[in-house]
């Protein structure tokens, strides 16, 4: 029989009355609380038998502490002398029960309780909520740049979707927090004004389907990194699992062996500041230390796209009479499950001065696998300043060409079916040209 | 209307402040509460903790001696002056009280 069982539980900081209407549903089946951590609520099986339960709040406590000293000590004499026991703690948040039919209350003062509850949420909770705020506020913000910047490059890159997803439910979960907090506190206090306790009663629905959401769009990621043929995506996937397990796992566990060392309290915390900010920092620098060392930066040509990364889809060499010998071709590939972007950029050799003047071709492709997006990404397109023009000799459904104030320049927008290509040349492309570049890039 | 703190105590307070005018530690704080006011006003353990470290803080109560888990306090000159305003107040209500329905005449 499994004797003890780990449970992830979501609750919200000040829904103590949640939690502990939980833990005493828990007792009634026979799990007995022995342990909280960043990994889960521990329990072990007892009889099921009827326990009370009170959360308590104390801005004093550490998780740092090696043992109750003090003050603390103190707290936990008072409570157990009217028969509350010390079951768990984890940094200021402390588990009492009791196995009396009708203890006196640990708290009989709501004013007192809902001043503890708010100083130790100004000491621990609000701070790191709006240290999240302002991570998720970052992310959405690089993400609105990216769209409002480049729209079909930020919708073709998979790592900048996920970073936007996960911007967004970060700042739906600490602004639920938040909200859900600010709207404690105001009734809280209220109540507590005129001697009335209130009794939260969250589920935590929220915060357990947007962690959970969480979990997932960051596994989607990195699976999506570990499986592209790209090294530079998967080190750096490697790596942040490596961070993630370190930064969940590890770095609580030390926390924890030195406290049950009797490690005193400074000792440990700065040993564990130091760990959280060094490991890290020698983690990524290796990382970049491995990506140049094998060249990995240099030969990075993103990834999706394929078949066109084997064979770009159009070359100089197919519109004029040259020695292809002589072009560097640069090449570069995004794909997203929205859409995909290849970009290809074709010059003469850097050493070759005698050539200065060659023809150069510079296109971008971009292939749509959500229809709807079609509309946005073509007009985000044309915020330029671009010119209809006849889509016939390119096989195309509408063309665009480029202006410089009144002044044509070889720059062309050109609307396929499911794809839109954007095409720079540095000469005048003719007739039969154009026809080509519809036939190679058109997908026709 | 909220109370400012210590403007006016709560009955919890007033009788820890009370019961503090001879050295005690918390458990006793706990047990002659209830005894001084027959049953009818209890301390919870949790809240007993905070009203102690917040008089601390105030001056209301100075810790004379630490046995162990076990510290002991007893008022201070602020805090015996606190417990006195409060109980003037109170007086003052029963004496408004006595006058308003008439109880004093029939005292």
């Amino acid at each position: 029989m499994k004797m003890r069982k780990r449970r992830m539980e979501f609750f919200s900081f000040y829904d103590h009355t949640g939690m502990e209407r939980h833990l005493e549903q828990m007792a009634e089946k026979g799990w007995i609380l022995e342990q909280i951590g960043n990994l889960g609520w521990v329990y072990r099986r007892e009889s099921p038998q009827k326990v009370h339960v009170t959360v308590s709040y104390d801005p004093k406590w550490s998780q740092f502490d090696p043992k109750i000293e003090g003050k603390g000590e103190e707290k936990a004499e008072l409570c157990h002398h009217t028969g509350w026991k010390l079951m768990a703690r984890l940094s200021q948040f402390q588990v009492f029960y009791n196995w009396e039919d009708d203890p006196l209350p640990m708290e009989t003062d709501p004013e007192m309780e809902v001043n503890s509850i708010h100083r130790t949420a100004k000491r621990t909770y609000l701070p790191f909520i709006c240290v999240w705020f302002g991570i998720a506020a970052m992310y959405l913000y690089l993400f609105a740049i990216g769209i409002a910047d480049d729209l079909v490059s930020t919708l073709s890159d998979t790592a900048v979707l996920f970073r936007g997803l996960l911007g967004l439910l970060l700042l739906i979960l600490v602004g639920a927090e938040l909200v859900g907090y600010l709207h404690w506190y105001t009734k809280a206090k209220k109540l507590a004004n005129q001697g009335r306790f209130w009794k939260t009663g969250g589920k935590g629905v929220i915060q357990r389907t947007v962690c959970w959401m969480i979990v997932v769009t960051l596994v989607l990621w990195l699976t999506d990194m570990l499986v592209r043929d790209n090294p530079v995506m998967r080190l750096a996937a490697v790596t942040s699992i490596v961070l993630i397990l370190y930064a969940s796992v590890a770095i609580p566990q030390l926390i924890l062996v030195m406290r049950r060392k009797k490690v005193s309290r400074q000792i440990n915390e700065t040993v564990t500041a130091c760990l959280v900010f060094l490991v890290p920092l020698l983690v990524v620098g290796g990382m970049i230390a491995m990506i140049v060392g094998a060249d990995w930066h240099n030969q990075d040509r993103g990834s999706g796209m394929a078949q066109y990364l084997q064979e770009p889809p159009l070359n100089i060499e197919q519109l004029l009479a040259v020695d292809g010998q002589q072009y560097t071709q640069q090449v570069w590939a995004k794909e997203s499950p929205l859409l995909g972007t290849f970009k290809m950029m074709e010059t003469e050799e850097w050493e070759l001065v005698e050539n200065e003047g060659a023809p150069e071709l510079t296109y971008t492709l971009a292939q749509l696998h959500v229809p709807s997006l079609y509309r946005w990404c073509c007009n985000s397109y044309l915020e330029g300043e671009y010119r209809e023009t006849d889509p016939k000799p390119w096989l195309a459904d509408a063309a665009y060409q480029y202006m410089d104030g009144d002044h044509p320049l070889s720059g062309y927008l050109l609307c396929y079916s499911d794809r839109l290509v954007r095409i720079t040349f540095s000469w005048k492309p003719t007739q039969e040209q154009m026809s080509v570049v519809g036939e190679k890039l058109g997908g026709i | 209307m909220a109370r400012a703190k210590f403007h006016t105590l709560s009955e919890q307070m007033f009788y820890v402040l009370l019961c503090l005018r001879e050295e005690r530690c918390g458990i006793d704080i706990l047990d002659q509460v209830p005894a001084m006011t027959g049953g009818r006003v209890r301390v919870g353990s949790g809240t007993l903790y905070n009203l102690l470290e917040q008089f601390l803080e105030a001056g209301f109560i100075l810790e004379t001696k630490v046995e162990g888990r076990r510290r002991s306090y007893v008022i201070s000159f602020q805090g015996q002056e606190v417990l006195q305003q409060e109980y003037a107040r109170i007086c003052a209500q029963a004496r408004d009280y006595r006058r308003i329905t008439g109880e004093e005449e029939k005292a």
